[in-house]
Parts: C-alpha cells; structure tokens; sequence
C-alpha cells in the first residue's frame, strides 16, 4: 500500500510501479484514516507496509522503534485531521510499548504509572490495528507485573 | 515499449468538473492511443500516422468525449473500443485499396500489419493502453500537486514527497535520508519530514482521484470503482 514491493517474482515486474502507485492511491481514498499511519511505517522502513508489520515483529530494532516513536509524534501533534492526530498519538504509545515488550527499553521519560495508563488507553482503541492493540496489551501486563 | 513523448500541457488547478479542451484532449490521450496502435503490431511510423489519424477523424471529428454516456462506464473504454474500430476499419480500407490499386493507402502499409512489430515485452496491446493511460494520469497528478506546492510556499514538502515517494516508486530511485532532507531545508526534526510527506501523499491521492473521476462522473464511488479496474488491468484482469 505504500511502495515498491521488495520481490518482483514474474515478468509483470515493469508494471509493478504503477500498481503500487494505484493501490495506494486507492488505499488513501478507501481508508484515509489508517493511511498514514501505513505510510509513517513505511518511511521507517520500507519492507513494512503497516504499523503492525513494523510494530509488533520483534526483530525490529530499538532504534526504528525510536524513529517511528518521533514520526508518530510528530503525526498527533501536526497531522492535517483529528482523526490522524489521534492515530498519531496512539501510534506513539505503541511504539514505546513494543520497545518495552520486546527489548525492555523505555522510549520515553514517564513514570511506570503514567506509562502504564497510556499503555492501557491505546490497547483500549478499538479504531487500531487488533494485532496493534494485542501487542500493547502484552506491554500493559508485562509492565503492571513489573510494577508489583 | 516505444511510446513517444507526446507535446505535454501545462497542468492548470482547474476545478475537477471543467472538462479540458478538445485539442488538450488530443494531446493528453495520445500516449494511450500510440501504445495500442503500436502494440498492436504498427511499425513506430505507421503507430504515428494511425494515432494522428484517430484524433483528427475519430477523437476530435466525430467528437467522441460528448458522445459519452455517464451511463455506460468510463471513457477509457469508450476510447479504447473506438481506437480497436478504427483499427479493424482502417485494415478492411487497406486490404480493398489493395485490391483495387487505385485506392488511397496512406496510412497503412499491409505487409507491416500481417508481419506485425512486436514490443520483444509482449504486453497486449490492451495493456499497453492502460499502462499509457495510467501513466499519463500519474504525471498530470505529479505535476499539478507540484504546482500547487509551489504557488503555496511548499517547496521543501514537495522535494521530500518528490525524492522519497515519486521518484523512488516510479524510477527506483535511491531515496535521500530524512537527514539530508532535514539538512537540505534546515529542519531540526524528521517529523517535519514525515508530516509532509504525509500530506504530499494525501494531496497526490486526492488529485489523482479527481482526474480519474474526470474520465468516469462526478461521484466518488465511481471513481474508486474506476481506480479498482485501473489496478486490475496492471494485475491482468479483465475490466
């Protein structure tokens, strides 16, 4: 939904361009408000096509978490909609929530408390990605298990 | 595919319901034409002179865009079906001048249409028009967003959407990072970055949206319904 796709496996591959330029296209108009939460996630790293791709691997790097935190960020506090700015904060959260679950690293200067009750409002948005939400609903447990 | 460069007008930020002028019709529709009529099998010459044909008897002389009913479907299809008639009648007028030598061949040449040139790709001819077609609409989206980036001050959003989206998609192209950007435009976050690519995305998708609901009618669902068919045509599915 985003851009080039990382295989052209077959002869169609001249065409593969325009394909991903049209389902984007078609994607943004379809679903403008997931989009460009699709679209941050592919700035960070291409070979991700969606904020669950790019969230809830656990390979993916500490340092990609970080950059995605800043975007997201940067997405609440500017995007050109409510609905992106609240994409953007939740998006945020969730980055710092993968970090902790996957790397027990903290993205952000909060307590365990304030941390705790972010993790909890966006595993509670049913307007993110389920997988999204799954993922930070694990953080959530593993945090509130740390915290005794 | 060989398709020539056809003389480009300067995109204007109309409103999407002005329809463009019949010669600025000619010339945006030409690539598709040319791409059929040469994958069809013309030599590149004969693909020229049929295409100019077409425009000048069918396209602006029977004066095909008002013959469109909203009813039926896309333009795209009006336009392809007529180009295939053309086509067909024009080699039935061949192959009777050929039978009476005295008859007016000056378009077509038989043998070039029965040997046949055929792009070494092998995209049908079909294809080829909704590849040209599609690219035509990509550049005039790129190019009207671009404009209206600049008229309002938005060079540095349309340079990172430019290097990092446009040219990386559509040529492959080696994206610069966000710290060059970043430098480049003297920016201290790659948020910035990021929300204009964002909104350059958005503006390119809503552009592009509207030129292809200028090819159907004016509802959105159209359009959609339209951008669906474009995409399947690119996947090899019939539409």
């Amino acid at each position: 939904m985003n851009g080039p796709s990382p295989q052209r496996p077959d002869a169609d591959w001249a065409d593969q361009p325009l394909r991903d330029t049209l389902a984007w296209v078609l994607h943004s108009i379809e679903q403008p408000a997931s989009a460009a939460g699709d679209w941050i996630a592919y700035e960070v790293d291409p070979s991700r096509a969606s904020p669950a791709a790019l969230l809830c691997d656990p390979s993916t790097p500490v340092s990609r978490l970080r950059r995605a935190r800043i975007l997201y960020a940067a997405l609440r506090a500017d995007g050109e909609t409510a609905e992106e700015r609240t994409l953007g904060s939740r998006l945020a959260v969730a980055c710092a929530a993968a970090a902790f679950l996957f790397h027990g690293e903290r993205l952000t200067s909060h307590d365990d408390a304030a941390l705790l009750a972010s993790f909890r409002s966006a595993a509670a948005d049913e307007g993110l990605d389920p997988k999204v939400r799954e993922m930070v609903s694990a953080a959530e447990r593993r945090l509130a298990h740390a915290m005794g | 595919m060989d398709v020539p460069a056809a003389p480009m007008t300067t995109p204007e930020d109309r409103p999407r319901t002005a329809p463009p002028s019949s010669d600025e019709a000619s010339v945006r529709e030409w690539g598709a034409i040319y791409a059929y009529i040469r994958q069809a099998g013309r030599s590149p010459e004969e693909a020229r002179d049929l295409t100019q044909g077409f425009i000048a008897d069918v396209l602006l002389g029977r004066d095909l865009r008002s013959r469109l009913d909203e009813r039926r479907g896309a333009f795209r299809t009006l336009l392809l079906s007529s180009v295939r008639n053309y086509l067909a009648d024009r080699y039935r007028h061949d192959h009777a001048a050929r039978r009476h030598p005295g008859g007016d061949r000056r378009h077509v040449g038989g043998d070039a249409i029965e040997s046949g040139i055929v792009d070494p790709a092998g995209v049908d001819p079909e294809r080829a028009f909704a590849r040209a077609w599609i690219s035509r609409l990509v550049h005039e989206a790129a190019e009207a967003v671009r404009a209206e980036a600049l008229a309002t001050g938005r060079e540095m959003a349309w340079d990172a959407f430019e290097s990092r989206v446009l040219r990386a998609m559509l040529e492959g192209a080696e994206p610069p990072s966000y710290e060059t950007i970043m430098r480049r435009w003297g920016l201290d976050s790659p948020g910035d970055v990021a929300n204009a690519i964002v909104s350059m995305r958005r503006a390119f998708a809503r552009r592009f949206a509207a030129l292809v609901g200028d090819t159907v009618d004016a509802s959105p669902a159209s359009a959609r319904a339209e951008l669906r068919a474009l995409l399947g045509l690119l996947e090899g599915r019939a539409s």
